[in-house]
């Protein structure tokens, strides 16, 4: 069975998967996960910092100011142990998923 | 170029946040803005052109305030462990217990102690309740008011597991949640039991330490399994919701959030 938490975690998985090849700002972290799919997929500002912060509250990210050689402060964002660890059963959840779509549509490559 | 700061200062409102972090993230916001609007005038649009294309990022400033604010402050004051696990456990163990209490108050007869009942000398103990038939045999009954808070165990099992699936609990969590009441009562009773025996160094309790095992039946096992049985319908994903997908994504040509 597909677990709630998958339903509702699909911004949340892009966004540890992306930061687990690095730390990133947002605006970054929002054009990596929308060139890394070929702008499918856009995260638009209202829905990116809301979910940033949940996760951030969360434990599963860490965000730190930091300050550019222009002089402007950003925040950067990191997975922390906990994020790690989120992961790898997030994407067994969508294997699972997409498993079952390929399934249901008899699609061959969902 | 725009002041982003103020804009979003402006537009976000009071937010009910505290200061700093009001500040911080009015000043990410800005930072993510102004990145936007200089990319769009790197495109080659206009001032005015690149300002509209980036406002429309955010359609709804109301709603994105309420987001951060919930995302702040109520993620944060409870996170994952206190949502899945702590409280819904807490609340099935406390409920439990009141009953139990209103159970004492109600009928003095029930008494929340150990088996067996001279520890205390006590003559109606608990589970068991003890009575002389006419031809002098003793006998032992199991006492109405234990068996009533027995019964109605499941709907505080049922009561932890439910708050747990709630707060988006994983099959474990909501079984320790449902199953709390027993844990904590264990965990208690041997306890109690360690420092009676050790600490106080009690004679009957060393002497009978069997006695002293024998009250996790009536106070953990039993009450364990009538839990288990209001757990067991939440331990079952559930099925037939609808299934969100993409969330917090708006695909290429949708509108913003």
């Amino acid at each position: 069975m597909i677990a709630t938490s998958i339903k509702r975690g699909t911004a949340e998985l892009a966004i540890l998967s992306v930061l687990q090849e690095g730390r990133l700002h947002g605006y970054e972290l929002a054009r990596r996960i929308e060139k890394q799919t070929h702008h499918t997929l856009r995260f638009t500002l209202a829905a990116l910092y809301p979910t940033l912060y949940r996760m951030e509250s969360r434990g599963w990210l860490r965000g730190t100011w930091e300050t550019s050689p222009t002089g402007r402060r950003r925040r950067c964002y990191e997975l922390t142990a906990e994020g790690e660890k989120k992961l790898s059963p997030m994407r067994e959840e969508w294997q699972e998923l997409f498993h079952a779509l390929r399934q249901l549509a008899k699609v061959s490559n969902a | 170029m725009p002041d982003w700061e103020a804009l979003v200062s402006a537009r976000l409102g009071p937010l009910e946040l505290e200061e700093h972090l009001r500040d911080e993230v009015i000043v990410e916001l800005a930072n993510h803005l102004e990145e936007l609007y200089l990319e769009r005038r790197a495109e080659g649009a206009s001032e005015t052109e690149a300002m509209e294309r980036t406002l429309a990022q955010l359609s709804d400033w109301t709603k994105l305030a309420q987001k951060i604010r919930d995302a702040k402050r109520v993620e944060g004051s409870m996170n994952d462990r206190t949502r899945r696990y702590w409280l819904p456990g807490l609340v099935s163990f406390t409920a439990s217990m009141v009953w139990e209490m209103i159970l004492v108050l109600l009928i003095p007869r029930f008494r929340v102690t150990w088996y067996p009942a001279d520890y205390f000398g006590a003559p109606h103990i608990g589970l068991l309740q003890h009575t002389i038939s006419q031809t002098g045999m003793q006998i032992y009954t199991l006492s109405g008011p234990y068996l009533i808070w027995l019964l109605t165990q499941p709907v505080f099992g049922a009561l932890g597991a439910h708050l747990s699936r709630r707060g988006g609990g994983e099959r474990s969590a909501r079984l320790v949640s449902g199953m709390f009441p027993s844990i904590v009562t264990f965990l208690v009773l041997g306890f109690v039991v360690v420092m009676v025996a050790f600490v106080e160094r009690n004679q009957y309790v060393r002497d009978h330490p069997t006695y002293a095992a024998l009250i996790v039946i009536p106070w953990v096992v039993l009450p364990g399994v009538a839990l288990m049985l209001g757990v067991l319908p939440f331990l079952r994903e559930q099925g037939g919701r609808p299934v969100q997908l993409f969330s917090g994504f708006r695909s290429l040509g949708g509108t913003a959030a």
